[in-house]
């Protein structure tokens, strides 16, 4: 199964402004570690034709990628009260 | 509503419900503040609670509070790739004493919270706190993200869970949390009849079962696995330590996969189907990771004050959530009674969680971490073990060695060295 099929398992309510912004300029030229590819439950960095690609919707808000990543490119905050990630059973 | 209280206190979860309660009880005006539409929408468990501090705190909880099963079995396990060796505890008593159960957060907390607004607690939900209010140096309340947001109190209590913002802008976090020092959990909920469940684990109704594993699907990366019974669901799962995965450069979602589909581990979810999927990170290395748990007009508690506690057999959290929160209420409630909210009066806060369980099993086991972090513990103990069994059990053909035969062997096949088991067994000895 892969990660859409388990994220469509997940409720979520969307927020109109993302709470996780990547500068992805500083990915693709000054880090060559990319942890945030294998951290991120949600899979939500990828790389597309060497490029990092970063998606919020389907973040489950763990706070991974704030911890992991050193070069400064992911600012992180929660989602607006009642936003995000809603999870049923937990 | 207004908006001045005695106490705020920020996070729905278990420290901060609890809290609540306790200031509640005391007749204080009390406001818990969360940011999801119902308190324990956010949260994630593995999930065994250890719920003996329930009993005094809620005297009726047993009958009252959403339980998934009653757990009657605890196993630890070292998975090889074809092999399991289990090591099971399994009760009785214990059942009919009820020390620990499978959980479910969002039915839990939110069950929890209505007690604390029984009690006269006011829940403030949808809610997400921005920062501090802070004035010469004294916190006075919380600033939300409502256009009129900003509620004043006496004292504010940090219960903002393990990635707690708050208590760094309060500057008791001095540094950022490392990735060694915090694990991710990764957590597949999948559904299964009740019957099956039973059939296949051995248990009755309301039994249930908790099982830890390490082993070679940890791609040498330092952490490990859990599978725990609810009702009519599985948790399966892994915790692995944010700062191992980045040195390994493994993925942590592979390492779940790996789990799933090790043999005995897949017998165990056959023909289960996926309900939620869901991740949370965990405090990982107790004691050296806590911060200054207390400050002019702020205390903070559960997870955000990184009270976890792993001795290698079990991994406990929610129940020093909510032995901290409760000290924490009690801290505050003395402290508004005295009209002094410093640093001062709040220092009998870190002398109660010394005194209690919480800060005495983070001191006893601040160093297992460092036996569990041992690369060797994933990697060639599961293989040790399973040469071990086979030998023994008789399942290789030939003349049957004895236990130190058996052993010597199978650790010279491991390349593990007799020096490195005793050390590494005096080390267990010593740290867990």
């Amino acid at each position: 199964m892969d990660i859409t099929e388990k994220l469509l398992r997940v409720n979520f309510s969307t927020d109109e402004t993302p709470h996780i912004k990547v500068n992805t300029s500083i990915c693709d030229t000054t880090c060559s570690m990319k942890v945030c590819l294998n951290i991120c439950p949600a899979e939500r960095f990828t790389l597309e034709s060497e490029k990092l690609r970063f998606v919020v919707d389907g973040c489950l808000e763990c706070g991974a990628c704030r911890i992991s990543c050193d070069t400064g490119a992911v600012t992180w905050s929660y989602p607006r009260g009642g936003a995000g990630v809603r999870f049923r059973l937990g | 509503m207004s908006n001045k209280f005695d106490v705020i206190i920020v996070g729905a979860g278990l420290a901060g419900i609890a809290a609540a309660i306790e200031i509640a009880r005391e007749g204080l005006a009390v406001c818990i503040i969360e940011r999801a539409i119902i308190p324990g929408e956010k949260n994630v468990t593995g999930g065994v609670l250890f719920s003996s501090v329930l009993d005094d705190f809620i005297p009726d909880w047993k009958n009252e509070a959403p339980i998934e099963r009653w757990v009657a079995k605890k196993g630890l396990g070292m998975v090889s790739e074809k092999s399991l060796s289990l090591m099971q505890f399994e009760v009785e008593k214990e059942l009919e004493d009820k020390k620990a159960f499978t959980v479910n957060r969002n039915a839990f907390d939110s069950w929890f919270a209505q007690k604390a607004e029984e009690a006269g607690a006011t829940l403030l939900t949808n809610t997400l706190v921005e920062d501090l209010i802070i004035e010469e140096g004294f916190v006075k309340g919380v600033k939300t993200h409502h256009s009129d947001g900003y509620l004043e109190a006496d004292i504010v209590i940090c219960a903002d869970g393990v990635n707690s913002l708050l208590a760094k802008k309060a500057g008791l976090r001095k540094r950022d949390v490392l990735p060694k020092e915090i694990g991710l959990g990764i957590k597949e909920i999948v559904s299964l009849p009740v019957n099956t469940i039973n059939e296949r684990f051995g248990i009755r109704e309301n039994e249930g079962c908790a099982y830890e594993f390490v082993g070679n699907f940890l791609n040498g990366v330092f952490g490990g696995a859990f599978l725990y019974t609810n009702r009519d669901t599985l948790s399966i799962g892994v915790v692995v330590n944010l700062g191992s995965v980045g040195d390994t450069s493994t993925n942590a979602r592979s390492i779940l996969e790996n789990f799933k589909n090790q043999p005995q581990i897949k017998k165990l979810i056959e023909g289960a189907s996926l309900v939620e999927y869901s991740a949370h990170l965990v405090p990982e290395i107790g004691l050296d990771m806590v911060p200054d748990l207390y400050g002019n007009g702020i205390l903070v508690a559960g997870d955000a004050a990184g009270f976890v506690v792993n001795n290698g057999f079990s991994i406990q959290g929610m129940n020093y959530a909510i032995a901290s929160g409760i000290e924490a209420g009690k801290t505050a409630v003395e402290a508004i009674r005295t009209g002094d909210v410093s640093t001062k009066q709040l220092a009998s806060y870190k002398t109660k969680i010394d005194k209690s369980f919480v800060g005495k099993n983070l001191k006893k086991y601040r160093k297992t971490h460092k036996v569990l972090g041992n690369p060797r513990m994933g990697n060639q103990y599961p293989a040790v073990m399973e040469g071990i069994a086979k030998k023994l059990f008789g399942f290789d053909d030939e003349i049957q060695p004895n236990i130190a035969e058996a052993v010597k062997s199978t650790i010279r096949g491991n390349n593990v060295s007799t020096w490195q088991l005793m050390k590494d067994g005096f080390d267990v000895w010593r740290y867990m």
